[in-house]
């Protein structure tokens, strides 16, 4: 029986950054875990988000509509959602739609961090 | 290659929940592999039919149980033929007007984007939809091998 259907999000914080690690499998049938995650850090006034897609074997529309979903938002709160360590294969759907216009993408967690950080300083 | 692509069987249907997708998916990634498409393409072609199954699952059948989707490939000459049959109502997604991306993200917009995806990756969508001789509605992609 396969088990590319299931998705495993971590929370961990940096300050007042909370980082959502994904891993397994983000398609149409895990996307409302992502949603109600997301949503719940919205809901508790997290603001400052990075996803962390290092360990995301996958993802389709549903996934990024999720993104969409928040993004205008959290940016009125003057917070963001910040994209990293996407492998190729998931950057490639991203980039397929152009998504990198309006997400910020960075290849390490890090300098995602480091952004946040001085927008605070 | 040939013994693989005898052993195996070139059609699979699946019930109508999303918990399913991923055996589309697995289904479609070695067919696609198996008749030489790259790794991206053959990606680009998965994602595509599961955007497909997923609206199907999602706005055609609106999640009502007992249904099913069925998916059969085909290879003829260049062409990667992935034919997905369903009995939900007709909805002919070639007939959608396509996204501009520059707007969608100025205003924020939601939804729409599997289409997207789909019209984006494949070179060729054509829709039969069900009539009286065939109760169920066939989209027909093609992806050429170059």
């Amino acid at each position: 029986m396969t088990n590319n259907n299931k998705l495993e999000i971590c929370f961990r914080s940096n300050e007042d950054i909370t980082i959502i690690e994904l891993i397994g499998f983000l398609d149409a049938h895990t996307a409302p875990e992502f949603e109600n995650s997301l949503k719940n850090a919205i809901d508790d006034g997290i603001y400052k988000i990075i996803v962390n897609f290092k360990k995301l074997d996958y993802i389709s529309s549903a996934g990024l509509g999720v993104l969409m979903a928040f993004i205008e938002d959290i940016r009125l709160k003057d917070g963001d959602i910040k994209l990293a360590e996407l492998s190729d294969k998931v950057y490639a759907i991203f980039d397929l739609l152009g998504f990198p216009m309006l997400f910020d993408i960075d290849i390490d967690e890090n300098i995602s961090l480091n952004k946040f950080k001085q927008q605070l300083g | 290659m040939s013994t693989v692509k005898k052993k195996y069987k070139k059609s699979i249907c699946i019930a109508c929940k999303t918990e399913e997708l991923s055996i589309i998916r697995d289904f479609v990634q070695f067919w696609a592999a198996s008749y030489g498409f790259s790794q991206l393409d053959t990606n680009k072609i998965t994602i595509a039919v599961d955007e497909v199954c997923s609206n199907l699952i999602k706005y055609g059948y609106k999640d009502i149980e007992g249904k099913e989707i069925c998916i059969k490939i085909e290879f003829i000459h260049k062409d990667f033929i992935i034919n997905i049959t369903d009995d939900a109502i007709p909805f002919d997604l070639t007939e959608k007007p396509a996204i501009n991306m520059d707007e969608y993200f100025e205003k924020f917009k939601k939804g729409g984007l599997g289409i997207h995806i789909v019209k984006s990756v494949m070179d060729e969508i054509k829709y039969y939809p069900s009539n009286s001789k065939d109760k169920k509605n066939t989209l027909r992609l093609t992806k050429q091998l170059l």
